[in-house]
């Protein structure tokens, strides 16, 4: 029993991490239908920056993690600029086959600027684990897990209730008439890749003074957060929260009661399944084809 | 039109770079280096690498082999077999290396073995752990890393003053992870220890709670992990959360105990590590004074000493070559496979000479390297309380 | 011009061995051959059928450990373990297909990966069977009567003759009756299946094809490399793959060739003129740029559908297409649509509507907007399943079946929103339409048997004598989607011709016509009547309909609230206020 409410603790905490990975994903590749593929490579970006500004600049804890939200937002609405608004009339797939070129540019990129070695990131919360009963959890985790849902409200308020969510949400759903109604299309499309990349950034800011900043870090949350994301609903926020609690948690049971080996099967098979009979995500409502 | 001109010129390009013909490689002895130089491993198979360079610096200080220069010949494998493969196509071909060091991971050296017997070049292997490697019957190998059954031996000794009476495993989930669990697995069943749950983790993996919840639910007394220095040093920070009370012995050489110390802190308080070298007391190495030199030179250039725990292993590799080279005479691939097997000398690791291993007629060469064990203590590297020596 | 480039290159390829002296060289063109195949099977699915899979590599894989895996266990010979891979590696294209091919779009992608992941996680895993992370190493190498293919050179000619194969059969599925249906459901859906092309079996087919190819390679790859372990599923794999197809020019077949060779060519070439710490952050860097000044790929440009050019059309009497004369002249079945409720969440877009459309009719069905006429339409159709009702056409129902398995049975519509294959030449739209007329499947295609050109040639005649018949013959070879609003229009008749139709059911065919082609649209219309075929259409403009119908059927609020003759429903009170409204009493 000790054993079942650890893994679900484990779970909740894992499946935290995994909502954040999904959120921003989940607009870009929601709203934009961009097959995002650099969206691991903004998460690096975020624990990188978060590192170098400890390390290298001197600031404290805090200061650093808002400081590489801030990276990520301005990297994604360069990239935006640079390299998709010249091919935003082309297909999925070229839009899709950019992204891959960035990912590689930008992870080798990493490797040559910071060597292949994981970076530990320095916090300053304690170490010795909570304990709550049987359980033990990190401060840092916990934390992480308070700043998630922070910013997954604060994501979810500015879409639903800010003039400029309105304008994405519209944008995404009708180009040609919002542009009618005097929404600056581009402007949307920078807002959103730009927003999308900082909760990366900031998921990466978040996670890796947890797990170490190294160059590949950002493969396995790339997939992780498609996962999310299909679970959740393209472009349902709280779908994806949603879905990165249910991810982690079945990871964790699966990893802990069935076999360790196949535990990122467990995400790969719920997609599947999720797919096939649920294919709008397990958290809107279905909608009717025809 | 353009777009036509652009493609005919991209191709034109690519094909060109391929044709030009390579340098001509008559006075210095090249020597072909395989590794993982990026994706995910890319930190160590840069140490290695970096160990490679300090040997070849070492040998042309000293006049070269037989007066002539020593250059190493760089690839990647980017962690796949197929380019290891390519790469050592490359390497024999058009670089006509008469010897190879390389591939780092089992996969690769694998997948560049069938190369080696189809051009008759012999490849040092200075990192791979299967067994299989020196079994499938390729004269061309010769490995001076020890594959987990060997390094499973070299604790045997010690396993009744560890106290180990159930073992737990945590390994990542590649042929090097599985094999120390099956070569560890069988050697503490023949010294009558029990043997409790297996578990692995994915190589990319970086939360182990799950598996480690099982573990602690398990009831032994020790945790054999086997896996990447960054790997360890979540799994050992993560049993630190979930207060995980149990001795660790990380195994494979690769534990780099300095970063673990750094990296995972108190975390790693306690642990015992496996290693192949013990830069924090090189004196007591069986060359001592080599050893000190390398980490002397190591730290000279700048370089992490976090790497010496792999990066020793380049440097073997090289001078095993170098030392060929220079028995044989000639820098010719068949004559330095047989000069391979007339080798007797000291590295940074100790002895090196290789003993016939695989079917007969067609043995590979295993050498049979030191084995330490060393202790996290106080913050600092140790020799466990009871090693007087090695 | 072409043979003789296509000649030219031939002869290229065969000689490579003798001018290629390195044996590196030959590693490369051997690497690049084993991806031409695997580029050419992803354009099936990526190009052609407009899927984009990105689980490529578990095909791939499956067929290079089968055929690994028979080989060592079982001492198959490669010439067995081939095949065996291929069928292997197409039964999961078969199980993928059709379990996936129920989304489209991102869905499928995210299936695919997800599919690809669990395969690999399994070749790690299942140890017993795939001996897991070590690997099978020792695949022995094909050998022939007694001679091995151990040598690169021998080699080079096994996966030059894998290639070309791969491309023949790509090209032949291509510029058939199988491969129009293909760019078809890439191009737009819904018509597609309203001409009666199965979606799910067309793709499941081109899955099941793109797969066994992908199985192929992976078996050469095998035996080549004489070792196989679980980095094949690498979806570093499928990501060149991806690469190989959509920047080399996805949907040609020349395309992946150019692409594989280049991709093969170029980390190769980086290695050796750029130090290892920079080499993949120049792939990146190139491979952005690529996309960049070459979006649609290198061999860019759009869908050339192998359409052979038969000369121009015969001239024949423009007299109506051949098949709508009815030999005993009689009309064919009636539609009956009897109590038929719909509803989009909380409004009922029709309400128990009844009417009954004669044989040999042109019955209208007018209403305002919102009456809920393209809704009966959608119904009628197969593409919207109502709440409840009947539809009957002769005596066959068609509540509930597929949309085309409903334009099988002669019951074919257009729809409201101008719809056609944009990529697709006039002639291949028509052409299209005619899939059901003809016959040629898969094996017929591939083996290319004579009664398939035949079949073709009689096919493209008839084309030719639909698309006389509309009007658009100075057309024929102009992409659908750059015509002029109102020969779109004509485009969309001429397709719905095509399926032979025994009830036409048109949604707004004027709508933005000019009066022009309003006159030729209603010319038509009554010559279609003439050869015997019924017609429902939904219109607004007034003078059409009623110089035109025979019966004219009016709805609002999703209920029939007149039924007769036109001279009648002008003069129905309930009509007129229907459309201006009611005096407040």
């Amino acid at each position: 029993m000790d054993a079942l409410l650890q893994h679900l603790v484990n779970g909740l905490v894992l499946g935290g991490t995994y909502a954040l990975l999904g959120i921003g994903l989940t607009l870009i590749f929601g709203l934009m239908n961009l097959v995002n593929f650099a969206h691991g490579e903004l998460y690096t970006l975020g624990a990188y920056a978060t590192f170098a500004a400890l390390a290298l600049g001197g600031l404290n804890f805090f200061a650093a993690v808002a400081l590489a939200i801030a990276l990520g937002a301005v990297v994604g609405a360069a990239c935006e600029r640079l390299l998709l608004r010249p091919l935003r009339g082309e297909s999925i797939d070229t839009t899709m086959l950019v992204m891959i070129g960035l990912w590689i540019a930008l992870q080798n990129g990493e490797l040559l600027a910071w060597g292949g070695v994981a970076k530990s990131i320095p916090h300053p919360f304690p170490t010795a684990p909570l304990t709550l009963g049987p359980v033990g959890i990190a401060p840092l985790r916990l934390f992480v897990m308070a700043t998630a849902l922070v910013l997954i409200v604060a994501a979810w308020l500015l879409i639903q209730r800010t003039r400029l969510g309105r304008a994405m949400r519209a944008t995404f759903q009708d180009r040609e008439t919002a542009a009618l109604m005097g929404v600056r299309i581009d402007r949307i499309h920078t807002a959103t890749f730009a927003f999308g990349s900082a909760l990366a950034a900031a998921a990466g800011a978040l996670l890796g003074p947890i797990f170490l900043a190294y160059p590949s870090m950002g493969d396995l949350a790339s997939l992780k957060a498609f996962s999310v994301v299909i679970l959740g609903g393209l472009g349902n926020l709280p779908g994806a929260t949603l879905g990165g609690l249910l991810l982690g948690i079945a990871e964790e049971l699966g990893a802990g009661y069935v076999s360790s080996g196949y535990r990122d099967a467990v995400g790969f098979v719920i997609i599947i399944l999720v797919l096939l009979f649920r294919p709008s995500g397990l958290f809107t409502r279905a909608e009717r084809i025809g | 039109m353009l777009k036509r001109w652009s493609w005919m010129l991209l191709v034109s390009l690519s094909v060109g770079a391929l044709v030009a013909p390579a340098g001509f490689a008559q006075a210095p002895i090249r020597i072909g280096v395989i590794e993982p130089l990026s994706g995910p491993v890319a930190a160590s198979g840069n140490y290695v690498r970096m160990g490679a360079e300090i040997a070849r610096d070492w040998i042309n200080a000293r006049g070269g082999v037989s007066g002539r220069k020593v250059e190493l010949v760089i690839e990647d494998n980017k962690s796949d077999p197929k380019e290891a493969a390519s790469a050592a196509e490359k390497l024999i071909v058009r670089d006509k290396v008469p010897a190879i060091m390389g591939a780092w991971g089992s996969s690769m050296t694998l997948a560049a073995m069938p190369k080696l017997e189809e051009y008759g070049v012999p490849m040092v292997v200075e990192t791979s752990s299967a067994s299989t490697i020196t079994k499938r019957g390729n004269p061309w190998i010769f490995r001076i890393s020890p594959p987990s059954e060997m390094e499973a031996l070299g604790l045997e000794q010690y396993l009744d003053k560890l106290a180990v009476k159930r073992a737990d495993f945590l390994a990542v989930n590649t042929d090097w992870g599985r094999g120390a669990v099956t070569a560890f697995g069988d050697m503490l069943k023949k010294k009558g220890a029990a043997v409790g749950a297996a578990e692995f983790m994915d190589q990319k993996d970086t939360d182990m709670n799950a598996q480690i919840t099982k573990i602690k639910g398990g009831g032994g007394d020790t945790l054999f992990l086997t896996t990447a220095v960054e790997q360890i040093t979540l799994v050992l920070k993560q049993s630190q959360e979930q207060r995980l009370t149990r001795k660790i012995i990380t195994t494979g050489g690769s534990s780099s105990p300095s970063q673990l110390i750094k990296q995972a802190g108190p975390a790693a308080e306690g642990s015992y590590h496996i290693v192949f070298f013990m830069p924090w007391f090189p004196e007591a190495m069986p060359d001592g004074k080599l050893a000190k030199a390398f980490v002397d030179e190591w730290t000279k250039r700048g370089h992490p000493f976090e790497g010496l725990t792999e990066g020793f292993r380049g440097h073997d590799g090289i001078a095993t070559i170098a030392e060929a080279v220079k028995i044989a005479g000639k820098d010719e691939p068949k004559a330095i496979q047989a000069a391979l097997w007339k080798v007797s000398f000291t590295g940074v690791n100790g002895p090196i000479k290789f003993e016939k291993d695989g079917p007969a007629g067609k043995e590979s060469g295993q050498s049979k390297p030191s084995i330490f064990v060393v202790q996290i203590k106080d913050g600092k590297v140790a020799l466990p309380d009871f090693l007087a020596k090695k | 011009m072409r043979r003789t480039l296509g000649a030219l290159v031939g002869v290229a390829l065969l000689a490579l061995p003798l001018w290629l002296t390195s044996a590196y060289h030959l590693h490369v063109a051997i690497m690049a051959g084993i991806f031409t195949i695997l580029a050419l099977s992803l354009n099936l699915l990526l190009g052609y059928t407009g899927q984009l899979s990105l689980g490529h590599a578990a095909f791939f894989g499956i067929g290079a450990y089968t055929s690994a895996l028979l080989a060592l266990c079982l001492e198959w010979p490669f010439w067995l373990g081939l095949p065996a891979a291929a069928v292997a590696a197409g039964l999961a294209g078969w199980a993928i297909g059709r379990l996936a091919l129920k989304v489209r779009g991102a869905y499928f992608v995210l299936v695919t990966i997800s599919f690809a992941g669990v395969i690999a996680l399994v070749s790690v895993n299942w140890m017993e069977l795939t001996n897991g992370p070590l690997g099978l190493p020792g695949v022995p190498a094909p050998s022939l009567a007694g001679v091995s293919f151990r040598t690169k050179t021998a080699y080079y000619y096994l996966v030059l003759v894998g290639a070309a194969g791969a491309y023949l059969l790509c090209r032949r599925l291509v510029r058939s009756r199988v491969g129009r249906a293909f760019l078809a459901l890439r191009e737009n859906e819904p018509l597609a299946e309203s001409v009666g092309i199965d979606p799910t079996r067309t793709l499941v087919l081109a899955a099941v094809v793109s797969a066994a190819l992908a199985g192929v390679a992976g078996s050469l790859y095998a035996h080549y490399t004489r070792f196989v372990s679980p980095e094949v599923f690498l979806f570093n794999y499928t990501v060149t793959m991806v690469i190989m197809v959509v920047a080399g020019g996805k949907g040609t077949l020349a395309g992946p060739v150019v692409g594989a060779l280049v991709f093969t060519v170029l980390p190769e070439a980086l290695r050796e003129a750029v130090a290892w710490q920079w080499q993949m952050l120049a792939y990146g860097v190139l491979l952005v740029l690529l996309v960049f000044f070459l979006p649609r790929g290198i061999v860019g440009g759009g869908v050339a559908v192998g359409t052979r050019d038969e000369g121009p059309p015969r001239g024949l009497p423009a007299e109506g297409p051949a098949q709508q004369r009815r030999a005993d002249g009689s009309p064919g079945p009636a539609l009956q649509v009897e109590n038929l409720s719909a509803d989009f969440g909380g409004v009922a877009a029709l309400a128990d509507v009844s009417f009954t459309v004669r044989p040999g009719t042109i019955t209208s069905l007018i209403g305002p907007n919102g009456a809920g006429k393209t809704t009966a339409f959608n119904a009628i159709t197969g593409f919207l399943r109502p709440r409840r009702g009947r539809v009957t056409f002769g005596d066959a129902s068609l509540l509930g079946r597929r949309a085309c398995d409903i334009a099988a049975r002669g019951v074919v519509r257009t729809f409201q929103k101008t719809s056609v294959f944009p990529a697709l030449t006039v002639a291949d739209n028509v052409m299209v339409g005619l899939h059901l007329a003809g016959s040629a499947g898969f094996a017929a295609i591939v083996a290319s048997r004579p009664r398939v050109w035949a079949e073709e040639s009689r096919l493209r005649a008839e084309a030719a004598d639909i698309v006389e018949f509309v009007g658009l013959q100075h057309r024929r070879a102009v992409t659908a989607g750059s015509l002029p609003y109102g020969e779109q229009r004509l485009v969309e008749l001429a397709v719905a011709l095509a399926a032979r139709p025994r009830l036409l059911l048109l949604d707004e065919p004027g709508a933005g016509m000019t009066g022009a082609e309003k006159e030729r649209l209603v010319e038509l219309i009554r010559r279609l009547r003439e050869q015997g075929l019924t017609v429902l259409l939904v219109e607004h403009d007034m003078r059409l309909v009623m110089g035109i119908s025979d019966t004219v059927i009016v709805l609002n609020h999703g209920r029939v609230i007149a039924e007769g003759p036109p001279a009648t429903m002008q003069a129905h009170p309930d009509v007129i206020r229907a459309y201006l409204g009611g005096r407040r009493a």
